[in-house]
């Protein structure tokens, strides 16, 4: 039965219906009629001050410790001056409105915005930081006619302790055009803060925060009027370093007036205890993004203060190379602790006249001639026993062998052998040449860290940590970090061990670095940096340029070497006079700091004010 | 084989030869307004998501590219609905075994997590379906067949409105509680319009709409997002950052649009002031971007619908086909109309798809099988019979 036939009530309602859609639709059409045609101009006015902005919310690094808990890196808000640059209406207004209230040059502001043009154009582009009052007061009374100009918080980098481990801790700055196009900084976009050096670097990923950003709604004055949507942002991952920060106080002030390195690690594990390189800088005054003259004056500095020494310069280690000999001949039974040498001060051999010391040590055993640092010794014996020998020993101690440090540009260094010198110099090795090597001299070339490494590890007998400078739940079976093992007699080992205790308890070169109640071991060296020939034909005034560098590398205590410390000065002299009292001094703080109980991890009050 | 044995009403045919010619026979023209509308709602879905999708899933085709996918299933479902025999849905034990279904897929959301704080969706394969807007195509069968069976008792409260109510009502229960009171009150809104047509006496409905008033008042007044809505849609301009946010914007869109509006993809409402662009508020993105031309082409083709599947009812071959095509068009118009009528802020806000434009698989699927059935019906007309 349809429903039509029949019903008249039926029909009757859906003609009701009927005449309820059509009235529905000419209301639709009144309505449609009024919006669009005739308060046309009204909407399209509302229309045009809806404006978005997108302000980024920065995420702050991830903060530093110490191998204690205290903090070394935090972070705290930095008040800048933004310009979004899809509302800028008249760059050449803008740049005479920001000269004239002094916030920056003309110049300035077009660097700045060439230097950011990839940046995605919605996003604010940073103009100056940590801004003055009198800066906001400028700019805030201005913004009706300068919209685009905002003023805007971020985090910023501190480094608490200055130039404390600069080198380790390293650097922040504005990634780089050229950075962003390398594999390192992946995933950085231009107007980012990056690590550009040191642990910073090393560790950018992880330290780096996560940005957020919030969606406002903006009227045509740039006041904002409604927050549309808002990602929050997220600290970066924080670091415990291995550092310890009394140590390093301590480090620092020994080598304030110097040019050098020290490096303090713990053998059995490779952590860095402590790492110093003179001269320093500041990198509070890196973590701005616009850095000014100051770059310049630094890169510019002949001492090259930028450069990590304990890892990235290289340098003769001079009698300090006489324990990889000593090693070399009594695993190769080239040698005794009874052989013995008669030195007269010197040695003519093939042709040349190499010195010892002025007026000779007379007849020295292997032991004596540790103690005293006799030349003639290990003449003879590097003459016995041929580069090839020593090149082999030398690098099995990790020397002119990149330690692989978790921290960048680290330098390989040079452990010379016939074969390297074929390959890079094409000629053949003179036997001549390894009398200087024997000594640690001529084309041996190493960083501090090689050195302490190498020194530590055959305290160890033969042991060879990688040294490294953060501390991870795990690092103790951390891939990264797992050591070189050799096994070596014990006997030779105690008499090394016993020999260096010697150099620094029995009336050695190395007495200066004695720690009462410590057994202090160890060995100096004085490399020269220039032959004696040609430092004779120098004047007085340009001899102090060539003054020899002087080492300390020891390890404490003898029966469980728990520290090892390597100390350079350059231009410092004798090793034993300049190098062994700095060492000494952190033998005795971490003597001190053994017997006294550990310190409660501090809170970080800065960071977790910013969370 | 198309017989009902239990109720004489509904007559019996076998016509085979009839069935198979369903397609050819069916009603061509709505079959071309659904298509147009849903190819033009593509256009508009991916114009009003691009940006949104970019940003929050790297391809500014991601709601495009979903849309289409149901669009071809909301297809496919259509031929299913022109292929069954219509008059199978009468059959009590379809009706039972989809009653009984459908009861379980409304209590099953409850067991999904929520999103925006409600409890609609059914969620496999990556898939996510909205249960109610199928509910609502079962819930016009099964009032139509009930009504096709029992048209004089409608007229008597306990055999012919109790059992019909107390089916529509609880459906309408459940879903109130996800909670979605759009979609609870629309399906109490189509039945109410069903029953209206089928001559359900003017006092049971004024009745209803007496007792039904304190309760929609409590529901909407005593909700708060529910009551800023009213209160923003009196007074629209009063706070216009705060709750009047939303449909400020709508209008501005609307309004900025003029005669031509500013091209298609080319609005910036949607640029993050306009919120839910590329659902609830298509109609607006249309209104910017397409201007009243384009504002005026989606309301003549649903007029165009509406006029269809009236003519479809009026002619249809039996009573259950006659009340059906009526549901089933007014589910479809009544809810474009309201949608509109939200966007041209002439309606408190609620949350009603346009249906075949806005994004969204199931209601979109739920239009399809609604036309897939309408086809069918149809297929079946009486010859030369006039309203």
């Amino acid at each position: 039965m349809p429903i039509n036939q029949d019903n008249r009530q039926l029909q009757a309602r859906v003609v009701f219906l009927k005449i309820t859609v059509c009235l529905i639709f000419a209301l639709f059409s009144v309505q449609l009629w009024r919006l669009t045609i005739l308060n046309h101009d009204y909407y399209m006015g509302l229309s045009e001050k809806n404006r978005v902005r997108i302000v980024p919310l920065i995420g702050p690094r991830g903060v530093i410790f110490d191998r204690d808990g205290r903090p070394l890196v935090e972070n705290v808000k930095s008040v800048d001056i933004v310009v979004y640059r899809d509302e800028i209406s008249d760059v050449s207004n803008l740049a005479r409105f920001l000269q004239s209230g002094d916030i920056i040059s003309p110049e300035q502001l077009e660097s700045r915005l060439r230097q950011l043009r990839r940046y995605p154009v919605f996003h604010p582009v940073v103009i100056k930081e940590n801004v003055t009052l009198e800066d906001i007061a400028y700019i805030q009374s201005h913004q009706a006619e300068h919209p685009e100009i905002k003023i805007f918080e971020e985090p910023k980098r501190v480094y608490r302790y200055g130039s404390l481990a600069a080198h380790l801790l390293g650097y922040v700055g504005e990634v780089s055009e050229s950075q962003l196009k390398g594999a390192e900084y992946q995933g950085s976009k231009p107007g980012d803060i990056v690590g550009k050096f040191g642990v910073e670097r090393f560790y950018n990923r992880t330290l780096s925060g996560t940005d957020g950003q919030l969606k406002v709604l903006v009227n045509s004055l740039g006041k904002v009027r409604a927050e549309l949507e808002k990602t929050p942002s997220r600290i970066g991952e924080e670091l415990n370093l291995t550092l310890d920060l009394d140590l390093q106080m301590i480090a620092e002030e020994q080598m304030s007036d110097e040019v050098g390195a020290l490096i303090a690690l713990d053998p059995r594990n490779g952590e860095v205890l402590a790492m110093v390189s003179k001269p320093g800088f500041d990198p509070n005054r890196f973590a701005v993004r616009i850095s000014a003259g100051e770059w310049k004056e630094l890169i510019e500095n002949p001492d090259n203060p930028m450069q990590n020494r304990a890892i990235q310069n290289t340098f003769s280690p001079g009698s300090v190379f006489k324990i990889v000999m000593t090693l070399a001949g009594l695993e190769r039974g080239l040698l005794s602790p009874q052989t013995s040498v008669y030195c007269p001060g010197g040695a003519t051999l093939y042709g040349h006249y190499f010195r010892c010391h002025e007026g000779g040590h007379g007849l020295v055993d292997l032991r004596e001639a540790i103690v005293q640092s006799c030349n003639v010794f290990f003449y003879r014996l590097g003459m016995n026993m041929g580069i090839d020998t020593i090149s082999s020993y030398a690098r099995m101690s990790g020397l002119g062998v990149p330690t692989e440090i978790d921290l960048p540009n680290e330098t390989t260094g040079v452990m010379p052998s016939a074969e390297w010198k074929e390959r890079v110099y094409h000629e053949k090795w003179y036997a001549g040449e390894t009398i200087s090597v024997a000594v640690g001299q001529g084309a041996v070339s190493i960083t501090p860290i090689q050195m302490a490494r190498a020194i530590g590890g055959i305290a160890l007998g033969g042991h060879f940590a990688v040294p490294h400078v953060v501390r991870t739940p795990h690092s103790d079976n951390d891939a990264r970090f797992k050591a070189v093992e050799y096994s070596w007699n014990r006997e030779h080992i105690e008499f090394l061990k016993e020999s260096m205790w010697g150099v620094v308890n029995a009336g050695g070169t190395g007495h200066a670095a004695v720690v009462p109640g410590f057994d202090v071991c160890g060995k100096t060296g004085t490399a020269q940096t220039i032959s004696n020939a040609a430092k004779q034909r120098l004047g007085n005034a340009r001899r102090a340029n060539f003054e020899s560098n002087a080492w300390f590398v020891g390890f404490a205590p003898r029966n469980d070497p728990q520290i090892v410390v390597a100390v350079l000065l350059q231009r410092g002299g004798y090793g034993g006079q300049a190098a062994a009292p700095v060492a000494g001094s952190i033998f005795r703080a971490y003597y001190e700091k053994l017997q006294t109980p550990q310190r409660n991890r501090q809170p970080n009050l800065i960071t977790a004010a910013m969370k | 084989m198309l017989t009902e044995r239990k109720d004489g009403e509904v007559q019996v045919h076998s016509d085979v030869s009839l069935h198979s010619s369903a397609f050819c026979s069916s009603d061509k023209v709505l079959l071309w307004i659904s298509l147009v509308l849903s190819f033009f709602g593509l256009a508009m879905v991916y114009s009003a998501s691009m940006v949104m999708a970019r940003q929050e899933h790297g391809s500014s085709f991601y709601y495009f590219f979903r849309q289409a996918m149901f669009a071809a299933g909301g297809i496919v479902l259509m031929l299913c609905g022109m292929k069954i025999d219509y008059r199978k849905l009468a059959s009590s034990r379809f009706l039972f075994l989809a009653l009984s279904l459908s009861l379980i897929a409304l209590l099953a959301v409850f067991f999904f997590p929520a999103v925006n704080g409600a409890r609609r969706w059914i969620r496999f394969a990556g898939i996510t379906l909205q249960p109610s807007e199928f509910v609502k195509v079962l819930l016009v069968i099964f009032v139509s067949s009930h009504l096709s069976r029992r048209q004089e008792m409608i007229k008597y409260w306990r055999k012919g409105l109790a059992p019909c109510l107390l089916v529509v009502g609880l459906f309408a229960l459940l879903i109130l509680k996800e909670p979605d009171l759009g979609t609870s009150s629309y399906v109490l809104l189509a039945t109410a319009i069903l029953l209206f047509a089928a001559g359900l006496q003017l006092r049971y409905l004024l009745g209803a709409l007496l007792v039904a008033a304190p309760a929609l008042y409590m529901l909407v007044f005593h909700v708060s997002y529910r009551r800023n809505r009213m209160l923003v849609f009196l007074n629209p301009f009063q706070d216009p950052l705060g709750i009047g946010y939303q449909i400020r914007q709508s209008l501005i869109a609307v309004g900025s649009g003029g005669l031509w509006g500013t091209g298609l993809a080319a609005g910036k409402q949607k640029l993050f002031f306009l919120p839910m662009p590329h659902t609830d508020f298509i109609y607006a993105v249309i209104g910017e971007e397409l201007g009243l031309w384009g504002c005026s082409l989606v309301l003549l083709l649903f007029a165009l619908f509406f006029w269809r599947g009236l003519r479809i009812a009026a002619r249809a071959k039996d009573c259950f086909g006659g009340f059906l095509a009526l549901g089933l068009t007014v589910l479809v118009v009544a809810q474009a109309l309201i949608n509109i009528s939200v966007v041209l802020s002439l309606v408190p806000s609620k949350g009603l798809p346009l249906p075949f434009i806005s994004m969204g698989g199931s209601s979109l699927m739920a239009s399809f099988l609604s036309v897939g059935l309408l086809l069918n019906i149809s297929s079946q007309l009486n010859d030369r019979v006039e309203l």
